[in-house]
């Protein structure tokens, strides 16, 4: 054939094998490398609090150089974590049971309206809380019901133990077998949510209202709707008009020390503030 | 008339395959820019680059192929050049065609509970590579194990006609001959490596920045496009151009794997 | 007698090493059983045998899941076989040695992709054609078994002796009788191709989870549905203490399906002579 059989001759000289292991020992050297030992802050739980966790693990990395990894998992798993101490902070996104709050310490850091959530192309402009309840018990199973397009309605509904479906089910007053059997699709983590919807023309779902705006704002083709007639804006979760909304915590096993106070602190500081903000978030004030 | 079905499906094929392709460069064309490979990711993944990524996928799928390699490679030469009780032999290739079919998911339990649990590695690369090194071995074995079937006898007969021992036999000469068919399942391994989420999403963890030990967490090109589909919002754009570089990666390994395999012909 | 020289040693290394294999294996199937009993035993196997999954309620049926399973995956060979073989038959038999050489190529690449690509582009593609349900979980497991099937009964189909061929075509028969004495031949091979694509559509849980819907419901082909994989991977991240066991007893429904089988399957290979 070709001088393709040269390759082959040196692969079989031993040389080139240890010159290929020494290459791959030189690809683990930076691995290996001293580097300022820097500190480890893993945050798992309420996939609402994620990016928040996020946005300022990477402000805290530049300044401090401070290491911050979160993870989604919902708020139950955020609390188990937490009390096995497989991470250094939890995150939740409900309010703890009298159970669980004799167990950890929570730090309240920001609050969060549950958006309702539609596909770009869906005319619904609003609903109300019993428009809800017809769609989630499929009372009502198609648009045309509502004025808008003639599909069926596919129903969206955020896995068990994650804080925005409780957040729901209280409001809406469905019962949990009632939220497990009219179901169409169930999806994890709120960005899960987002994702399915802006795939499916005829989904709806309930998800964090902060990671709706910046997924929108990232083009992807998702609407909130008006919901018992108040905006979906910041204002109105900052203000206190909009309905749904559900407080974020981080919670500790004990008192936070080192890495996870600075995170802590920093975002009830000014700077933290701003952030949250800029994530679609309300700080507290 | 009747090739055509075959001729048609087999268009079918490779058709999606190039679509697929196109697709996802077409979609993530927006998030490559010049410096994607080298920056790091902003925005929570949203934008910037994918180094990180870059340098843990390198990292984790580099040192479990060769973990794997350090321990499938004695395990397929002792089956195939020592003579084991039948039994014996029964039971390890029992054993590694399950290994074979286990799922990723399952290994990535199993990996996180005891390296990152019981061992206490938590979410660190360390555990990442130990648990891709367990998912490749019995894949890796197998593939060696074919590749020294294929060397015919007569060379282990006049060795031990001549009274070399095994050992001798079977390293200075079968694996020599046998090593063109050797480094195929290497190459797919690492392949398979590239590919893996589910078996790193629980071990490596999502730290989407360079991780400067084996104990720093870190993802890889595949789970940080599950991450941005999964748990990023808005993450989906980012994903597509993730998923672009992994396609071309794929792409690479591939060529790497019909190169070395076309050798193996030829030498034979 | 054994005379402990260093060849001894040398030996005794290599299978000190060989043997960490087998035991992180044997390590797996012992965590899951162990954990599995667990769970197994504080549900009950009639609670088990019911149709409702919903952890949140104490409900841990799991009946519903296995049909999911196996309609997923039958649906998905039902695509691919077809497929991969008329490809596999056109290949082996058909095609000169750079086209087949090509067409591997491309398929071998098919088969590579992350699950998670494929996941991607289904999402893309096949959702919005299908909707989140049986059809397009189906769909995308397809495009994940194709390239092993294809590839598996192609290497069996090259196998079959060129004169047997040349025979039946030198005796006058149609192309058609000449590829039904090479499928014949290689029967054995063929199987193990689908049956190890089998395995490997049991144990995909990421692709599929982004396009099933994730609701254990009764299969209905344009209705959500959920496998044992896909909500091992949904519930995974956010279960504890029995929720976790539960999800560990699936885990080995799985492997025990998937090992039965690889052992089955890969016989039937060595039976094939492959």
């Amino acid at each position: 054939m070709k001088p393709s059989l040269r390759p082959l001759q040196i692969m079989k000289k031993p040389c080139t094998l240890a010159l290929a292991a020494s290459l791959f020992a030189l690809a683990l050297f930076p691995s290996g490398c001293r580097r300022p030992q820097a500190e480890q802050v893993v945050v798992t739980g309420a996939s609402t609090v994620y990016p928040i966790v996020q946005m300022a693990a990477e402000e805290l990395r530049r300044t401090k150089g401070l290491n911050v990894m979160g993870q989604g998992g919902g708020s139950t798993r955020g609390f188990e974590d937490c009390i096995a101490g497989r991470n250094s902070l939890g995150a939740m996104a409900r309010d703890l049971t009298p159970e669980e709050k004799a167990q950890v310490i929570v730090f309240p850091i920001a609050y969060d309206g549950v958006g309702i959530v539609v596909h770009a192309s869906n005319q619904i402009a609003a609903v109300t809380t019993d428009d809800l309840r017809r769609i989630y018990r499929k009372q009502v199973t198609n648009w045309s019901d509502f004025g808008g397009q003639n599909a069926s309605i596919v129903v969206v509904h955020k896995a068990e133990g994650h804080a925005t479906r409780e957040v729901f089910m209280k409001y809406t007053g469905l019962t949990p077998d009632e939220m497990t059997r009219y179901t169409d699709v169930t999806a994890g983590d709120n960005a899960q949510v987002i994702r399915v919807i802006a795939n499916t023309t005829n989904a709806i779902g309930y998800v964090s209202l902060g990671e709706v705006i910046k997924a929108a704002e990232a083009g992807q083709p998702v609407r909130l709707v008006k919901f018992n007639g108040i905006e979906p804006v910041m204002e109105n979760v900052t203000n206190k008009t909009y309905p749904l909304f559900h407080p974020l915590y981080l919670i500790s096993k004990g008192e936070p020390k080192g890495g996870s106070r600075a995170l802590l602190d920093f975002l009830r500081s000014p700077e933290g503030k701003a952030i949250i903000r800029q994530g679609n978030y309300v700080p507290l004030e | 008339m009747i090739k055509l079905p075959g001729i048609i499906a087999t268009l079918f094929i490779v058709a999606l395959v190039v679509w697929m392709g196109c697709d996802l460069l077409y979609r993530g064309a927006a998030g490559l820019h010049a410096d994607y490979l080298f920056e790091a990711p902003r925005d929570l993944g949203r934008s910037g680059g994918i180094a990180p990524m870059l340098a843990s996928t390198g990292i984790i799928v580099g040192l479990a192929t060769l973990l794997a390699a350090l321990v499938s490679l004695p395990l397929a030469v002792a089956y195939t050049e020592l003579e084991a009780p039948t039994g014996l032999r029964k039971i390890v290739r029992s054993t590694l065609d399950i290994g074979v079919g286990v799922p990723r998911i399952v290994w990535g339990l199993f990996g996180g509970a005891f390296f990152g649990g019981y061992c206490g590695f938590g979410f660190s690369l360390l555990s990442g590579v130990l648990t891709l090194a367990c998912l490749l071995a019995p894949i890796m074995t197998t593939g060696f194990i074919t590749g020294l079937e294929m060397v015919e006898n007569d060379i282990r007969e006049q060795c031990a006609a001549l009274g070399v021992d095994r050992w001798q036999t079977a390293w200075r000469q079968v694996v020599p001959v046998a090593l063109p068919g050797l480094t195929a399942p290497l190459a797919l391994a690492a392949g398979r490596g590239c590919g893996d989420a589910a078996a790193l999403l629980f071990t490596a963890g999502v730290a989407m920045r360079m991780p400067y030990s084996l104990f720093d967490p870190g993802a890889t090109l595949s789970v940080f496009v599950f991450h941005l589909l999964g748990t990023v919002p808005g993450g989906q754009n980012a994903a597509y151009s993730a998923a672009a570089v992994l396609f071309i990666i794929t792409l690479v390994i591939q060529l790497a794997i019909t190169m070395l395999t076309r050798e193996e012909r030829y030498a034979q | 007698m054994f005379r402990w020289n260093k060849t001894r040693w040398l030996w005794a290394g290599a299978i000190g090493l060989g043997v960490l294999p087998v035991l992180a294996i044997l390590a797996l199937a012992l965590f899951l059983f162990w954990n599995a009993a667990g769970a197994s035993v504080q549900i009950g196997l009639r609670e088990l045998a019911a149709t409702g999954w919903s952890p949140q309620q104490g409900q841990y049926g799991v009946a519903l899941l296995l049909t999911g399973t196996l309609a997923v995956t039958a649906l998905a060979l039902f695509l691919a076989v077809p497929v991969a073989l008329c490809a596999a038959g056109y290949l082996a038999l058909s095609a000169g040695g750079k086209v087949r050489a090509a067409a591997n190529a491309a398929i071998g690449l098919l088969g590579g992709i992350p699950s998670v690509v494929i996941g991607l582009w289904a999402m893309t593609w096949v959702v919005p054609v299908f909707g989140n349900s049986w059809i397009s979980a189906s769909v995308a497991l397809a495009l994940m078994i194709v390239p092993t099937i294809t590839l598996l009964s192609g290497a069996a189909l090259r196998l079959v002796p060129a004169d047997l061929l040349e025979a039946s075509r030198a005796l006058g028969m149609s192309e058609g009788i000449v590829a039904r004495v090479a499928f014949h031949h290689a029967r054995w091979g063929i199987l193990s191709a689908v049956v190890l694509g089998t395995s490997r559509a049991l144990g995909e849980a990421v692709a599929v989870s982004m396009v099933a819907g994730n609701v254990a419901s009764w299969p209905s082909l344009t209705r959500p549905i959920a496998t044992l994989t896909t909500t091992l991977i949904v519930e995974l991240d956010g279960a504890a203490g029995l929720h976790r066991n539960a999800l560990y007893l699936l885990a080995c429904i799985v492997l025990l399906a998937i090992s039965a089988l690889s052992i089955f399957g890969r016989a039937a290979q060595r039976k094939a002579g492959i």
